[in-house]
This record gives C-alpha cells, sequence and structure tokens, in this order.
C-alpha cells in the first residue's frame, strides 16, 4: 500500500512495530494515519505490538512461547497464554465454539427458569430432611422421642453425637497435614509477602480445627455428667472464631512485615488484638450469663452466637472475591453455617429432636466449609488471589506511609 | 474580507486537528467495540476523553503528527480501563496501581507502572495468537523481525531466503496486523 506521497505504510508500520523509524519516518506515518481510518487502525495495532514488545520480559516470552510451539506443534489452544481474569467471557464462548454468550435468551426458557426451580428447592430440601430425620431419630434418646422433658443428667444430644463432630474433626484436621489435597506452594522469590500470607492462613485455618477438635471431645467427655454445656464449652465455642477471624484479616489486611517496612502490618495487628479482646468480653458476659452473675442470664449467649455468625460471614464473605472463583452456589451453605450460629442462644430451648438435626445440619455445613478452604487451597485459587493482593491488583487497603 | 490574526488560524487548526483526530479514534473505537462490548455512546466516551487529555494536559503539542502519536497512546489506556470496568473487576484500581510505585520490600515488581506490564501481557497474548495463524515462513520472519530484532541480513543469513526479503516482510506483517485486529480486546 503506498501513498501518494511515495511512502510505503506498510514498510513504515512493520518498522513502527520493531521501532526502526526516524523522527521524519514516524511523523510522515502519524500524518498519513490522521488522513487515512484504515491506516489509522493498523498503526494502532502496531503500536500494540511495539508496546507489548518494548518490554524485555515480553520479547523473552513470546519467542519461547513460539519455540515451544514451532517444537510440539499444538493447537492454538494450548499455547494460549495465561489470561485467567483478563479473558472476556465472549472469548471463552467462541473459544469453546458454543456461541452462548451472544445466544438470545428464549421467553419461554426464562419462564421456565423460576418453575424449575421452585420444584427442584421443593424436592430437595424435602429429601434432605427426610435424610436428616433419618439420620437424626436414630440418635434421638427414648425420652425425646416420647416428647418427657430430659431429666438431669440426661443430655437431648446423645455422646456418640458429639464423638462423631470429633471424630471429623480430627479427621478432617490430620488430612491436613498429609500430602493428600495439598495447598498449592507460592514461590519465595516471586511473591515473597503471599506465601507468609498463605502460610498464616494455613496456620490460622488448622487451629480453627484443633479448637472444634478441642469443643467437641470437651462435650463429648462432658456429655453424661450435666446434661448442658458449662461455661467451658462457652468458652471452646467462643475460642472456634478466633482463627476464622485470622484468616480472615490475613486475608482482608496486609499481615505480613517486609524489611524495609516493619509497620506493614500495624494494621493486622490492631484488627487481631481488638478481636481478641471482642472475643474475651463476649465470653465473659456468656460465661456470667450461664452462671447467673451480674445480673445476667443465658441472654448473655446471644453475643457469643453473634460474634460466632460473624467469624464466619467475614471469613466466607472475602471468598466472594471474584478472584477466588468459587461457585456462588458454593457460599450458600457456608453463609447458612454463619446463620445458624445466630441461634445457640435458643439451642437449648429446642425439642432434643431439633437439637440434633441442628446439630448434624451443623456438622454437614461445617464439612462444606473445609471442602471449600481445600479446595481453594489445593486448586491455587487462594495462592492467586494473595499474589494479586501483593502485586496490587486488588483495591486499595491504606494510603501508602510517608 | 477581513483579516484574520494568525493566534486565530493557528487556532483554527488546531481545533481543526482535535477534530480529526477524536473522529480517527471513533473510528477505531467503534470498530473494535460496537456491538458486541459497547455502543456508540461509550465509544464516543472513549475518544471524548483522549481528546480532552490532548486539550488539558498537551495543550503545547499542535503538530497534528505528535498529536495523533499522544492520542494513540491514551485510546490504548482508556479502551483498556473501558475493558477492565466491563469485566467488572472494579477492584482493579488506578489506586491500586499508584500505590505500587510506593510498593518497598522485595516484591520484584516494585516500581513499575501495573497496567502498563498488564497491557503488555495482553498485547503479547494477542500478538502471539496472531502469530501461530501465519504460514510457517511468515511466522518465522516475523518472529525474527519483531521479537528477535535481528537486521534483514541477519535474518536472510539465518533463514536463508534469496527472494525480496522487505516484500515478504512486508506481506507477512500485514497478515499479521489483520490477525492482530481480531475481535478481542
Amino acid at each position: 500500500m503506498n501513498q501518494p506521497g511515495g511512502f510505503d505504510v506498510e514498510a513504515l508500520l512493520l518498522g513502527y512495530s520493531a521501532g526502526e523509524l526516524t523522527a521524519p519516518e514516524e511523523r510522515a506515518l502519524f500524518e498519513a494515519a490522521a488522513q487515512d481510518q484504515d491506516l489509522f487502525d493498523q498503526l494502532m495495532e502496531a503500536e500494540a505490538v511495539r508496546h507489548a514488545l518494548s518490554f524485555p520480559e515480553e520479547r523473552h516470552r513470546a519467542g519461547a512461547v513460539l519455540r515451544a510451539w514451532e517444537q510440539q506443534s499444538p493447537s492454538v489452544e494450548a499455547v494460549e497464554p495465561r489470561r485467567e481474569w483478563t479473558r472476556a467471557p465472549e472469548m471463552e464462548s467462541a473459544r469453546l465454539g458454543t456461541g452462548a454468550y451472544h445466544r438470545p435468551r428464549t421467553l419461554w426458557m426464562d419462564l421456565l427458569r423460576p418453575v424449575i426451580s421452585t420444584v427442584t428447592t421443593t424436592l430437595t430440601l424435602r429429601l434432605c430432611y427426610a435424610v436428616l430425620t433419618v439420620i437424626g431419630s436414630s440418635f434421638v434418646l427414648p425420652h425425646a422421642q416420647t416428647g418427657e422433658s430430659s431429666g438431669l443428667g440426661v443430655p437431648p444430644v446423645p455422646s456418640i453425637l458429639h464423638l462423631v463432630h470429633a471424630c471429623i474433626a480430627a479427621l478432617l484436621l490430620a488430612i491436613q497435614f498429609t500430602p493428600f489435597l495439598r495447598p498449592q506452594d507460592i514461590a519465595e522469590h516471586d511473591h515473597p509477602i503471599a506465601r507468609k500470607c498463605l502460610a498464616q492462613f494455613i496456620a490460622g485455618w488448622r487451629w480453627a480445627w484443633v479448637t472444634w477438635l478441642m469443643l467437641y471431645c470437651w462435650l463429648w467427655a462432658n456429655s453424661n455428667s450435666g446434661g448442658r454445656p458449662d461455661v467451658i464449652a462457652d468458652i471452646l465455642n467462643c475460642l472456634t472464631s478466633f482463627p476464622l477471624f485470622w484468616c480472615f484479616f490475613v486475608l482482608d489486611k496486609p499481615s505480613v512485615a517486609v524489611p524495609g517496612d516493619p509497620e506493614r502490618n500495624a494494621s493486622f495487628r490492631r484488627a487481631i488484638g481488638t478481636v481478641w479482646g471482642i472475643g474475651a468480653g463476649v465470653a465473659l458476659l456468656a460465661v456470667a450469663g450461664r452462671l447467673h452473675l451480674w445480673g445476667l442470664n443465658e441472654f448473655g449467649l446471644v453475643f457469643m452466637g453473634i460474634y460466632d455468625g460473624l467469624a464466619i460471614a467475614f471469613l466466607v464473605g472475602r471468598f466472594d472475591s471474584h478472584w477466588m472463583k468459587v461457585p456462588r452456589w458454593m457460599l450458600a451453605p457456608l453463609y447458612g453455617y454463619a446463620l445458624i450460629q445466630m441461634i445457640y442462644v435458643f439451642f437449648f430451648q429446642l425439642p432434643p429432636a431439633w437439637q440434633i438435626y441442628t446439630y448434624l445440619v451443623a456438622l454437614l455445613f461445617k464439612v462444606c466449609l473445609f471442602l471449600v478452604v481445600t479446595h481453594l487451597l489445593h486448586a491455587g485459587n487462594l495462592r492467586r488471589y494473595l499474589e494479586a493482593a501483593e502485586d496490587g491488583k486488588l483495591g486499595p487497603q491504606t494510603e501508602p506511609r510517608p | 474580507m477581513l483579516p484574520v490574526r494568525e493566534e486565530e488560524l493557528e487556532d483554527r487548526q488546531y481545533h481543526q486537528d482535535l477534530a480529526t483526530v477524536r473522529e480517527r479514534i471513533l473510528g477505531f473505537v467503534l470498530r473494535r467495540l460496537v456491538p458486541h462490548r459497547g455502543d456508540f455512546a461509550q465509544a464516543e466516551d472513549i475518544a471524548q476523553s483522549c481528546v480532552i487529555v490532548l486539550w488539558e494536559h498537551y495543550p503545547d503539542k499542535r503538530e497534528l503528527a505528535e498529536m495523533v502519536r499522544i492520542a494513540i497512546g491514551t485510546a490504548r489506556h482508556k479502551m483498556a480501563q473501558f475493558q477492565r470496568d466491563r469485566e467488572k473487576m472494579p477492584d482493579i484500581s488506578e489506586g491500586a496501581a499508584d500505590r505500587l510505585e510506593f510498593r518497598v520490600g522485595t516484591n520484584p515488581h516494585s516500581g513499575q507502572r501495573l497496567f502498563e506490564r498488564m497491557a503488555a501481557r495482553q498485547e503479547t497474548d494477542r500478538l502471539l495468537l496472531a502469530m501461530v495463524k501465519l504460514p510457517e515462513r511468515c511466522r518465522e520472519l516475523m518472529r525474527l523481525k519483531l521479537i528477535e530484532q535481528k537486521s534483514y541480513a541477519e535474518i536472510r543469513g539465518i533463514t536463508g531466503i534469496d527472494g525480496n526479503i522487505y516484500e515478504m516482510a512486508r506481506r507477512c506483517f500485514r497478515t499479521l496486523l489483520r490477525n492482530v485486529g481480531g475481535p478481542s480486546l
């Protein structure tokens, strides 16, 4: 393509991308592009090529990818560079050849969808209830089945259920120390901060399971001696929330000090201290309420339920991040777990059979939480989140300190 | 005929050049964004914001070529921003990028413009996808010229091309640009 001025624009475009043009040639190219839309469009593309290849590491990467292509001759998809979050949805559908992204929605599908949801929800929940009652009724003690109140020393939740809880907690804790479902590691030289954050998160997560294990072991050991949980159980219950808050703050705040900025984790330390203090206060109120001190009664347990629920809700809220790529439906049981913490104060007022059902649901939700977090660790979603945080790709948290 | 002052003539020419630049950017953005990624109003916003950048930040740049050079860079930046907004990634903010500038410690990316790196990564991805669609000889030629940054004499020595290597490079680059200018940003 030659311009009236006599210069070859294609050669100029190539020269521009290769960074070989002289200043007069560049000026001529830009002036020509201002007068010709097609040339301007080509210049924009050439500029993208020039810009990309002006980074030595990108040139190096491009060369390596092309060499790999030449050696292996794979398909386009196989060498498509990493574009996890930059890939446009329509590119994805086009790549898959489905074209689903632009497919117009039909009216009948829009109408049918809520009907299907209603039917599915009704059937699924009915099935869940049936399963729950079948399992739960096998644990319900005779006095509970007849509707009698439990006598002294006869707890509504049988000790075997506490033991089941404890065993499952021990199993899930033990799994974390095996090579099975091992978390993806972060390279020290690439993301040293993210690596430490991941270690902090894993430590907090394991402590959460240790405290759960302690709680259920205590409940099991104590189940035949009083019928109702005692103050130790309340304190342990409160302790289970602290590691969850810890995990939340690791994901939420700069939790690692760096050599040039030892105060980088100051806000993290403040938050941890505050939450620890609140937890201690809540536990104190619960114990005082349980013992009817300071004019309090069991209402003090309300705060503990809220504290426990908030710990889970805050943590699960972090999993909402698109960087984590947790399917939205998977978050439902986790938020559900946070919600049922709030009924802790009413738990002992529930009919014995209901207590057992609630207990089983809590166990189920706890396993869901384990599965989601293990998936995030093992599949590398959490690694990507922490690396993105270190690279500054997440939202601003604090202004840079002078 | 009334005499026209030289400054007024210059201003008139400047505004005409601004309008020209706006028209070119709008044309490009329309081709790339509308109808699947954005509408006409959004394309106009991008074009207009480029002109505003020229007007407000580079008032002394009055040569058309210089204005085009600045506008091209600005348009790339604005389109990338539009794409980020469109992909619902509000977490990725200018503030976060700026903060990275101040980052100390052992972060290997410290001190580099995050968005520049991100854009370069995306553009390299597009370039690679375009390159692998080229015929083998073209791909080799473009790899040596653009990525390895070899001279034509060196390329001739490496590849043993006997014909008009300039003509071949031109044709290959034309195809490459066509491939690069695909539907994706």
